[in-house]
């Protein structure tokens, strides 16, 4: 057995199982003893093993939805056992989130954790006072002068005016609530677009009539007005106006005896007591309710948008700020064991619909901060 | 980007599905390779180590789990399972199935990206032939014979081009061995009681 093509051959063969007993005997008798003949012999296995890899490697279907779809049937089934009615319940509550959330995230997932993220949530109360909630469950609503409202199922409802003009009715308004762990987008009925985010409440009335279309703000949202220059568009938060000329732009009146306006597309004047400044795109203008102030100046828009498109961005900004916005969206309480951490400066990009422990492991890494999470409480050190 | 260990034990010690994700993003794709040496076949490999981590999360084994071991714990495992399944399938298997390789995912760890790309680059120098050899035997687990059928060319030269094919390779990756100790070796011989417990 010398005859170097012969034990190629031979070893190539055995490696693929193509020999018979009397020649996985040869193999062996030559292998075994010789210090040489063991490495080369291990060459191939090496070869071998790395082609079956590599080729392989292509052949694997399974992914993470896939496995998570049979984890979850096998939960299901155990647990339909023994509360089926529990269940159901939190199944049907995320169901409408289907096109905002990760499509491999199956709703009871997370049920085990108790740090859920927000959803689209809030509470209409239509002109006659009657409060509805609504979801991303379908609904259609009628007012008294005729306006169609309708809840979509993404999330999201729509006004239409009735085609009965000028009937006299006179603007009836409508409030909608949004809750913490909330979101919701409507269009109003000239066409305007709002995203209202976590704890935050807009008047409106459901058609415009007047010389001017006025709603109320308090908390955040971002507007995407549908232009029309005979008949301003402006938003009133606190004793802020912001008027708009056709525009996107976000709202912020969460900080205390503050306006934060963020003029995304077109001019926006904001005044408050004193003259009104007007805003070009890229700005950033707060208004003081306390000294009557607007203070302008020129930011980087995207951290203050992203969570319209369902994310948060946060370029370097304080801890404390990070966490406010967290604690809304996840209904979090933050509690700081070293008072200096809340000035910590980080940086991080998220999907809200993600598990909050991502981002602050993230940030564990990226300071020396440590985050542990006690029910809905986040202790940091 | 791969979580580390400690996170992924933490995860699971407090039984959140956010550690069964990460490990699944981890080492799902290696596992499945690994339990491929034995079982040959990657549908029944990936089902293999499905099963693995569902038995896993359902019976809340991430308690016990450490760091330091988690690795080793999840290959030694596939491999046990691997072995089991093919105990059950055929007593009497083929001796060549029993190749064990020793430590195999710290050279699939440390090399992944540098054995692919440099096999890839390996490949792409042998005649097409050989490549379409190497597929049919390694991908998709034909004998000598369904290939010889499929690439209509006589069993003797299949044997031929995967030799050279082979012998080739093994000239080309013998300066990795240089790396590492050696991590084959031969566990037909000693015969296999040893590895099915």
């Amino acid at each position: 057995m010398s005859d170097k093509n012969e034990i190629d051959t031979l070893l190539v063969h055995f490696l693929q199982g193509q020999l018979n007993r009397e020649e996985r005997e040869k193999v062996k008798a030559w292998i075994t003893g010789e210090e040489d003949h063991e490495r080369y012999f291990q060459e191939f296995c090496r070869v071998h093993v790395h082609l079956q890899w590599m080729v392989r490697e292509n052949a694997i279907k399974g992914d993470l939805p896939m496995f998570r779809q049979r984890l979850a049937r096998r939960r299901r089934i155990g647990r339909y056992a023994s509360v089926a009615a529990g269940i159901v319940l939190l199944l049907g509550v995320g169901l409408g989130l289907r096109q905002v959330v990760p499509a491999w995230m199956p709703d009871d997932e997370y049920a085990e954790s108790v740090v859920h993220p927000g959803k689209a949530q809030a509470m209409l109360y239509l002109s006659s006072g009657v409060m509805v909630p609504i979801d991303s469950s379908g609904k259609k609503l009628t007012e008294f002068d005729g306006t169609a409202i309708e809840v979509h199922e993404n999330g999201s409802m729509s006004y239409k005016a009735s085609s009965r003009e000028g009937d006299g009715v006179k603007e009836g308004m409508n409030h909608l609530v949004v809750p913490r762990k909330g979101e919701f987008r409507l269009t109003l009925a000239d066409g305007t677009k709002v995203w209202l985010n976590s704890e935050s409440e807009l008047s409106y009335p459901c058609k415009f009539t007047g010389k001017e279309r006025v709603v109320h703000l308090k908390g955040e949202a971002y507007f995407e007005v549908a232009p029309n220059k005979a008949c301003p568009f402006i938003v009133k938060a606190n004793e802020a106006d912001i008027k708009v000329y056709g525009t996107q732009f976000n709202v912020n009146t969460r900080r205390e005896g503050i306006v934060e306006t963020v003029l995304v597309e077109g001019t926006v004047g904001m005044k408050g007591r004193g003259k009104e400044q007007v805003l070009k795109p890229n700005q950033k203008a707060e208004y003081h309710v306390g000294d009557g102030e607007i203070r302008v100046e020129t930011v980087d828009v995207l951290p203050y948008i992203a969570w319209r498109d369902g994310n948060f961005v946060f370029e370097n900004e304080s801890l404390a700020s990070i966490m406010d916005k967290l604690s809304l969206w996840y209904d979090l309480k933050v509690f700081y064991k070293r008072e200096d951490a809340k000035e910590v400066r980080l940086s991080g990009i998220m999907e809200r619909y993600r598990d909050v422990n991502e981002l602050l492991r993230f940030f564990e890494k990226s300071s020396d901060l440590k985050f542990s999470v006690r029910e809905t409480t986040v202790f940091v050190e | 980007m791969q979580i580390p260990d400690d996170v992924i034990c933490s995860l699971l010690k407090q039984h959140q599905t956010k550690g069964i994700d990460y490990m699944f993003d981890k080492y799902y794709r290696p596992l499945v390779l690994w339990a491929a040496t034995f079982v040959n076949d990657i549908p029944k490999s990936e089902d293999l180590v499905q099963d693995f981590f569902v038995k896993l999360w359902e019976k809340d084994v991430g308690r016990t789990l450490l760091p330091e071991t988690l690795k080793s714990f999840l290959y030694t495992s596939v491999h046990n399972l691997a072995l089991d399944r093919l105990e059950k399938k055929d007593p009497l298997r083929d001796a060549v199935e029993l190749i064990h390789v020793r430590r195999p995912w710290e050279e699939y760890d440390y090399f992944k990206e540098e054995i692919f790309q440099k096999m890839k680059e390996e490949i792409e120098h042998l005649p097409e032939r050989s490549r379409e050899v190497i597929t049919c035997v390694y991908l998709e687990g034909k004998s000598y014979k369904e290939t010889a059928q499929v690439l209509g060319v006589a069993v003797s030269t299949v044997n031929t081009l995967l030799v050279n094919a082979l012998k080739k390779l093994r000239e080309q990756a013998r300066d990795m061995t240089e790396y590492l100790t050696l991590l084959f070796y031969l566990s037909a011989f000693e015969r296999n009681k040893e590895y099915l417990q």
